[in-house]
This record gives structure tokens, C-alpha cells and sequence, in this order.
């Protein structure tokens, strides 16, 4: 499945393949800083069933899925709408080999359980907060 | 959502899969008791038990040598008693049925038993405090003990 | 004359660096079953480590890419994730395994029950990883662990007859009292303790770690093409030891206490002293590795940050899974399993799963969008094509020559 990329950032008109370059990717932050996998994409509607009409508009990635998307990929179904962690697609700032954002993780939903890990744990054991060496 | 298609590698399941029936129906039928497996646990048991001696005896050897140190040389006769002791556990846990496999059976375990006393000798010598037993004691019970070892294991094989 | 110095330092941390307690314990029960007739798998394992470890390095280097980001991404959820639950149990066994060897050198360093030594190895392998720089961390102990160089001066101290020792590696055949089964299982667990596929992740996710770029690998390649071989004669050394002085006496390696006695024969005291801070250096520098690299994997697959030059509170699940794989590794040790059962275990589980490892590097070492011009050249395609084949036949075979021998006894 090719799309074109929407809005566009600088490449704009690039052709992606969704499988190929998008998906299982490495999420960076505008740091650098990882942020997750692409687990799964979220596109706006299209009925797998109905034939698409000539002439309509293609289907547009609304965000980038994690969490709970990577199970219902591997096993199958599909996780309710609200329980999807997404990340919107106008964050994202670059694809190449890896995905970049042009926003801190910090703020990101998808962040929530490095920084829950964080806070509850690593940070209250002593030295977890301080440059290694 | 997007789904990867014609990713999945079930191929490569079906050798691991008949691998694992494999080792059950082996592990299943490994079981049962009859003759040939007692000679070969007892055998095992014997040949395990000789190099557990073997060890004691170079080590106690170097000890005196000055070229082994109390801790290296405690470790090493620990270490013999334990493979001794387990060698003896699988003999002890055989049902012969016969009584040619009853006096093997028996045979073995007092040639492990006799090796086993001459390990404990080992290990008394070297944390003893007045020189009783003494090295040379416990060396000739595991030269003793390595005989017995060595004969029992000649007369399987023949 | 610094970079010779660089260049020095890293041939000796890589021979430090190759040999952990898989080697170690597999190298010596080997040679006093064995002798050396099975000296050959070394060399076939040193050379598929060093085609395999370099290709690993050169991905990470250009794409920046460590193994297994790679891994999911050509494979997908579906087979990456069954990729990463096999790697990863295999991992946790190798931990589990050299964290046991730290404290069996720690007993026969000092006569307390190893069962006592682990909580402090396990404790002191955590505060490494929690503290101190992966450059020290990695130099310090492939330093130290170059001090296993005296099972080669031991062996000269023993005067062996060398034609003898040379005739067993360069004509092999199976020892009389040995099937040939159970010839073909070690020679399988050899290959496996030779090529164990952390040392990959390790490899290349130490490149990320050290920030790589393609300059820098000029210098990983003669690390790796030096460095290995080395390690890999090491190997050998430990397993003429073995043949040396242990087979003769009809002695076969159970346990690590067994491993160091050729060495106080042919050099005494000193020779022991020696070999007690390398056994310890070598597993306690494995146990980091094969920690970190359960890290590694996990956050690679699942796209967390990772790192030891992040701070702990920035890689944060990285560190509580090292943090949790280490307790489970205490957990199985606690149980009372003998580690050289655990060890014996894990470099043939190891040898099994060797295609999961070294197949997508290789797909992806061959991959321009990845690697631009610097994609395998036709000779390192060709060699690792034969390698594959080698991988797969040894990796389909092991669990039936397992089964065939009862895991080798």
C-alpha cells in the first residue's frame, strides 16, 4: 500500500510504503531520545468491504499506534478506540530509517510507562538520576 | 489498520514440533527399568565415580605439591563428593529384577560407598587440625577406592 | 602512538572478551573427553564470530541501527517477537550461567559455598551496569580477563608431547571410549559457546553505546580480526590443558574446580592466582554483557530508550528489565541447579538459535537502504552463505543429538 504523505513537511510527494517504511520503525524525539516502535497506524476511514469509487480521495494516516496496537497485531482483533496510544501524525517531522518527531517525548502519551518506570522506580533508587561514571 | 501478510513462518515450527514429540516419546519410553538400563546407569554411575576419585586424587596430590591452594583443593574434593553422591542416588533409585542385576547392583554401591569414605578421609585430612587423618591416609583409601572402581568397571566390560 | 595504543587495547579487551564460562567449561570437557579432535570447531566458530560480529558492527556503525531494531523491522511483529522470546530465554540462561561461574570462581578463590557468592556477584554485576562507563567497564575486564592467558603458559610448564597434541587437532577422529554422537553434540555445543549470539547484540549495540560512525571501523575490524582468533587459541589452550593432564587421569570436567587444576600443575600457586582473576574477569565481564544485552533486545524490540551513556532515569525501562532479568537469574540459582549444567545447556540452546540471530543481520548487511555502499562485497556473501548452511545444519541437529546422547553423558 503506497500513500502519499500528508501534511507535507519538507520531502513532500515522497512515496512510502506504509509496510515498508513506516511500520516497526524507531521513534525518535526531536532530542534524539527514543520513543517507541511503530506498532500500527491509524488511517481515516475506509470500508475494507465496499469497492472505493474512482476519483475519491486516498486514505490519510491520522497517528502513529503503540501500546496495546502491537498485541492485536500479533494476535489478532482490534482494541478499543479509546484505548489506542497515538502519536499524531503532524508530530512527526522525518522518515528515513527512523521515524523523528518534531516534539519532546516527554509530553507524549506514549511516553506514560518510561515515565511512570521512571518516577516510581529508577529515579528513587540512588545514582538513577545522575550520568553514569 | 494496517496487517502484515504472508509474514507468518509456520515452517519452521513443524522440525521444533516433531523435535519435542520426539524427545517426550524417548523421555516416556526412557523410563522403564529392564536390564540393559541398569548396566548402563550402573556403568555410568561407576565411570563418573572413578573421575570424581581421579579428581580428588590429583588435587590432594597437587595440594601436597604446594601447587594447589586449601580452598582450590576443598572445592575440588566438595565438588567429587557431590558428583559421588549423585552417582550413588541414581543406583540406589534402580529396581533390579534379577539376581544377576541385584549383585551388580549391589557390587557398584559398595565400591561407591567405599569411594565415598575415602572422599569424606579427603576432606577430614584437609580441615583437620592435629594431622588426624592425614594426607597419606586418605591418599591410599583413594587409591584403594579408584581399584575397586576400576575393577568393577574391567568386569562390565568383559 | 595513541591510537596504536587504541588499537592495542582493543585486541586485548576482544581476547579478554571471547572467552566466558560457555567456553571455558565446554573447552575443558571437551579436551579431557575429547583431547583435542574437536580443536577444528574453534576455528570454524572464531571465523563465523568474526564475519558475523564485523557485519553487525558495520550495520550499527552506518545505520546506526543496533541487531535487534533491525531484527523487528525485517521481520515484523509476528516471527520478531517469537525471534526475541527464544533469544532472550537463551540470554537469561547465559546470564544465569555466567553469574553462577562468577561465584564458583569466587568459591574456589576462597572455599565459601558459591551459593553464598551469588547475591554478591549478582549485586555487584547491577551496580556495574548502574555506574560505571561501558568504555572502563568494558576495558577493566577484558583486561583481567586476559590473565586466563596462563592455560597457555601452563601448557608449555607441562611440556605436553606437542606432535601428539597436534596429531589429535590436525587428523580427528572420535576417541575410542566416545560415540560418534556424542563427538557431534560437543562439537555443536563448541560451535555454539564460540558463536553465542549475544556477543552480536552485545557487538553491536556497544557500537550504538559508543557512538560508531564509519570511520571507527577500520579499527572494530582489527579488534575483531585479532582480538577473536586470539580468544579463540585461548579456547584451545584451555582444552590442551585439558587433554593434557585431566584425560589421562580419566578425569572428565564436571565441574569448574576441575578446569583449573591443569593450571596448578603446570604452574602452581602463581599459575592459580592467575587463572582464579581470570576466571573471575572473564565470567564477571560476560555476566555484564549478556545482562546488558537482555536490556538490549527488549528495548531494541519494543522502541525504548536504551543505553548506558543515558542516565539510568533516561533508559528507565532498560534498566528495571536488567534489574529483573538479574533477580530471576538469582531466583533459578537459589533453586540449587548445578551452573555447568546451566552453562552445558545454554551453549547448545545457543547453537540452536543461532539462524534467528545471524540470518536478518545478514539480510540487512545487503540492504542498501540501510547501508548505502557499504553492503557486503561479494567474498563476505559468499563466506556467509557457507556459514548459513553450517548454522542451519548444526542448529537442526542439536536437538536430536541431545536427545540421542542424553546431553552428552
Amino acid at each position: 500500500m503506497t500513500l502519499n504523505r500528508k501534511p507535507p513537511p519538507p520531502a513532500a510527494g515522497r512515496i512510502l510504503d506504509a509496510q515498508l517504511h513506516l511500520m516497526d520503525r524507531q521513534v525518535l524525539d526531536v532530542d534524539a531520545v527514543p520513543v517507541t516502535t511503530v506498532d500500527d497506524l491509524e488511517l481515516t476511514d475506509v470500508d475494507p468491504n465496499a469497492e472505493i469509487p474512482p476519483g475519491s480521495p486516498a486514505p490519510v494516516i491520522i497517528s502513529l499506534l503503540t501500546g496495546p496496537a502491537l498485541g492485536t497485531r500479533i494476535f489478532g482483533g482490534r482494541p478499543p478506540s479509546r484505548r489506542l496510544v497515538r502519536i499524531p501524525w503532524t508530530d512527526v517531522s522525518d522518515v528515513s530509517v527512523v521515524i523523528r518527531l518534531g516534539v519532546s517525548g516527554e509530553h507524549l502519551d506514549a511516553g506514560w510507562v518510561q515515565r511512570w518506570v521512571r518516577d516510581k522506580i529508577i529515579a528513587r533508587i540512588p545514582g538513577g538520576d545522575h550520568d553514569p561514571g | 489498520m494496517l496487517k502484515r501478510q504472508g509474514r507468518t513462518r509456520s515452517g519452521n515450527r513443524l522440525p521444533s514440533l516433531a523435535a519435542l514429540a520426539a524427545a517426550l516419546a524417548i523421555a516416556v519410553t526412557g523410563c522403564q527399568s529392564d536390564p540393559g538400563k541398569i548396566t548402563s546407569t550402573v556403568d555410568t554411575a561407576l565411570q563418573d565415580s572413578s573421575s570424581a576419585v581421579a579428581t580428588a586424587r590429583l588435587a590432594l596430590e597437587l595440594e601436597q605439591a604446594g601447587k594447589l591452594t586449601h580452598a582450590a583443593t576443598s572445592t575440588a574434593l566438595d565438588n567429587a563428593l557431590e558428583e559421588l553422591e549423585t552417582s550413588r542416588k541414581h543406583v540406589l533409585q534402580l529396581a533390579p529384577e534379577t539376581e544377576e542385576t541385584r549383585a551388580q547392583v549391589q557390587e557398584a554401591l559398595e565400591a561407591l560407598d567405599q569411594s565415598a569414605t575415602s572422599l569424606t578421609t579427603a576432606r577430614h585430612a584437609m580441615s583437620s587440625t592435629d594431622q588426624e587423618p592425614n594426607r597419606q591416609q586418605a591418599q591410599s583409601q583413594l587409591d584403594q577406592a579408584a581399584k575397586s572402581l576400576e575393577a568393577l568397571t574391567q568386569e562390565a566390560h568383559q | 602512538m595513541k591510537r596504536l595504543l587504541g588499537v592495542a587495547l582493543g585486541i586485548l579487551t576482544a581476547i579478554g572478551g571471547f572467552v566466558d564460562i560457555g567456553d571455558l567449561v565446554t573447552n575443558a570437557v571437551v579436551g579431557s573427553r575429547f583431547g583435542l579432535s574437536l580443536a577444528w570447531v574453534v576455528g570454524v566458530g572464531v571465523v563465523g564470530i568474526c564475519l558475523f560480529a564485523n557485519m553487525s558492527g558495520r550495520v550499527a556503525a552506518v545505520s546506526g541501527r543496533a541487531t535487534f531494531e533491525v531484527i523487528r523491522e525485517r521481520l515484523g511483529p509476528r516471527a520478531g517477537l517469537a525471534n526475541l522470546s527464544a533469544s532472550f530465554f537463551i540470554n537469561l540462561m547465559t546470564v544465569t550461567a555466567e553469574i553462577g561461574g562468577v561465584a564458583l570462581a569466587l568459591q574456589l578463590a576462597s572455599s565459601v559455598h558459591y551459593l553464598l557468592w551469588i547475591p554478591v556477584a549478582a549485586a555487584a554485576v547491577w551496580l556495574v551496569i548502574w555506574r560505571v562507563k561501558f568504555k572502563i567497564m568494558e576495558n577493566v575486564t577484558g583486561l583481567l580477563g586476559l590473565t586466563l592467558i596462563v592455560f597457555a603458559v601452563a601448557l608449555f610448564l607441562l611440556k605436553p608431547d606437542w606432535m601428539v597434541l597436534a596429531g589429535q587437532a590436525f587428523s580427528p577422529s572420535v576417541p575410542g571410549e566416545e560415540t560418534v554422537s556424542a563427538y557431534w553434540y560437543y562439537a555443536i555445543a563448541l560451535f555454539g559457546a564460540a558463536m553465542t549470539p549475544y556477543e552480536v547484540f552485545f557487538f553491536s549495540s556497544g557500537a550504538v553505546e559508543e557512538g560508531w560512525s564509519i570511520k571507527d571501523l577500520v579499527q572494530s575490524r582489527i579488534n575483531v580480526l585479532v582480538g577473536f582468533p586470539l580468544g579463540g587459541f585461548l579456547s584451545i589452550a584451555i582444552a590442551a590443558c585439558a587433554a593434557v593432564v585431566l584425560l589421562p587421569a580419566g578425569i572428565e570436567v564436571t565441574s569448574l574446580s576441575q578446569v583449573v587444576l591443569p593450571v596448578a600443575e603446570g604452574a602452581g600457586k602463581v599459575g592459580l592466582a592467575f587463572v582464579l582473576v581470570g576466571l573471575v574477569a572473564a565470567t564477571f565481564g560476560a555476566a555484564l554483557e549478556t545482562t546488558l544485552s537482555s536490556g538490549y533486545t527488549l528495548a531494541q524490540f519494543f522502541g525504548w530508550s536504551w543505553g548506558k551513556f543515558r542516565r539510568p532515569a533516561q533508559a528507565a525501562r532498560f534498566h528495571l528489565a536488567m534489574i529483573i532479568c538479574l533477580l530471576v537469574g538469582i531466583a533459578v540459582l537459589a533453586t540449587g541447579v548445578d551452573p555447568i549444567l546451566v552453562t552445558e545447556y545454554s551453549v547448545v540452546f545457543s547453537a540452536i538459535a543461532l539462524p534467528l540471530t545471524y540470518l536478518p543481520i545478514l539480510i540487512v548487511a545487503n540492504d542498501p537502504q540501510y547501508m548505502h555502499e557499504h553492503v557486503n562485497g561479494r567474498v563476505v556473501n559468499a563466506l556467509a552463505m557457507v556459514y548459513l548452511v553450517i548454522i542451519l545444519c548444526a542448529s537442526l541437529a542439536a536437538i536430536p543429538l541431545m536427545i540421542l546422547t542424553g546431553a552428552g553423558s
